[in-house]
């Protein structure tokens, strides 16, 4: 009765721990934050000198090592795939050996008494967590604690995996956002050089709508003036048949001789507006050359 | 055409003296006997409409102060419906096409004006 009563308390102080870590690494902004709360509550739900989460998602490789910030110069701490790593991404077999003296030294440092190394390789849908600890004798690691270990590096993987996905997400969106701002631009210059075509489209149309006025003006001027006196000169050679004695001499010549000096006139304003306007379609067209 | 007797009343109207000398000639040849009476103004022309009544009107286009167009506008207006005939130097499709959208113009000619096209134009009337 005894036994299980304290095995019960064990158990209900490390489920309020792990639900008080899993609020807090849920609550986690960044992974600064999500680091140092990890690193926080580990204490509190088992034994260990040093634990190392190594991150894979694709080709990318993150490295945390708890405590955070103590004994970074030896192996343990390295930001590299270690050789016992190795194989545990290769088959996934999980580790529990003694280290001797010399391994202990180069992983950890000699501040460790009989160390023993346990490691994992926890899969997940879109990464893997590649987590190892080191326990010595007097912080005693069991492998009964396995499980509660698994469900911390779940907790806190799962947060990191969030986090960097969010910040690639507002990456994405950063480049997305700086994509359609490109757009918008070449949107900008191409409606620009629609608007310029369009204004010489309108310009040339305007010029193109006054030399057809100049020469609709110049045909009314065949049409009416020129052949004004024309038709004079004509319908008094049509009555030279038709008049006797001097009334070819006193009426007819006369009116011929003022019709023909009209026709000359007429011609002569034509001919001046025609040049004119020649001058003017060559002036506009070496304008636009 | 209601004539009130047998002589064919003509109204020429035409700014120039010399156009009118020879349709006046013209008329003088044609078979059919007429009282011609030429206006070089077009206001006046239009003013004596009343008094001359005429049968038939030769009217040119280009005309300074009122132009052939108009004088046909006006006629429009006042609803005068004596017949008129278009005598124009102008050759031009538009003003042919522009003179048949009066209903009181029974032609149009192109000057100078020839003895058979009058002839031509009084066997229809």
């Amino acid at each position: 009765m005894m036994l299980r009563n304290t095995s019960n308390a064990v158990y209900r102080v490390a489920y309020e721990s792990v639900s008080k870590l899993s609020r807090k690494l849920n609550a986690a902004k960044n992974i600064d934050e999500l680091s140092s709360v990890f690193d926080q509550y580990l204490k509190y739900l088992f034994n260990f000198n040093a634990l190392r989460v190594h991150i894979v998602v694709g080709s990318d490789h993150y490295y945390f090592v708890f405590p955070l910030k103590d004994e970074n110069e030896t192996e343990f701490w390295e930001n590299e795939v270690l050789n016992f790593e190795e194989g545990l991404l290769e088959n996934g077999v999980p580790i529990c050996q003694n280290l001797n003296a010399e391994q202990a030294n180069s992983l950890i440092g000699d501040d460790v008494q009989n160390p023993v190394l346990w490691g994992w390789n926890f899969q997940y849908e879109d990464y893997c967590a590649v987590t190892s600890l080191i326990a010595d004798e007097n912080n005693q690691f069991s492998s009964k604690e396995t499980e509660i270990l698994g469900l911390v590096v779940d907790l806190f993987t799962l947060k990191y995996y969030e986090l960097i996905t969010k910040a690639q997400l507002v990456e994405k969106n950063k480049l997305l956002e700086e994509a359609v701002d490109i757009i918008k631009q070449k949107n900008n210059w191409i409606n620009q050089i629609i608007s310029d075509q369009q204004n010489v489209i309108d310009e040339r149309t305007k010029q193109l709508r006054y030399q057809n006025e100049q020469l609709m003006q110049l045909s009314v001027l065949n049409a009416h003036q020129v052949r004004e006196p024309l038709s004079r000169v004509m319908g008094l050679l049509d009555l030279i048949s038709f008049v006797e004695g001097d009334e070819f001499e006193e009426e007819i010549l006369p009116k011929m001789k003022e019709s023909a000096k009209d026709l000359d006139e007429a011609l002569q304003v034509v001919i001046n507006k025609s040049i004119e306007e020649i001058v003017n379609v060559f002036d506009i067209n070496s304008d636009k050359m | 055409m209601n004539r009130g007797s047998n002589v064919l009343k003509v109204l020429l109207v035409d700014d120039q003296k010399i156009t009118n000398f020879i349709n006046l000639k013209v008329f003088e040849m044609v078979s059919v006997e007429n009282q011609t009476i030429d206006y070089t103004d077009p206001e006046i022309a239009f003013r004596e409409l009343d008094n001359h009544n005429p049968d038939i009107i030769f009217l040119d286009l280009m005309m300074p102060r009122l132009n052939g167009w108009e004088f046909l506008d006006r006629m429009k207006s006042q609803k005068i419906e004596l017949p008129v005939v278009i005598l124009s130097s102008s050759t031009s499709p538009e003003d042919f096409s522009r003179a048949e959208q009066y209903n009181n113009v029974l032609d149009y000619f192109t000057k100078p004006l020839q003895r058979d096209d009058i002839e031509k134009l009084l066997a229809k009337l």
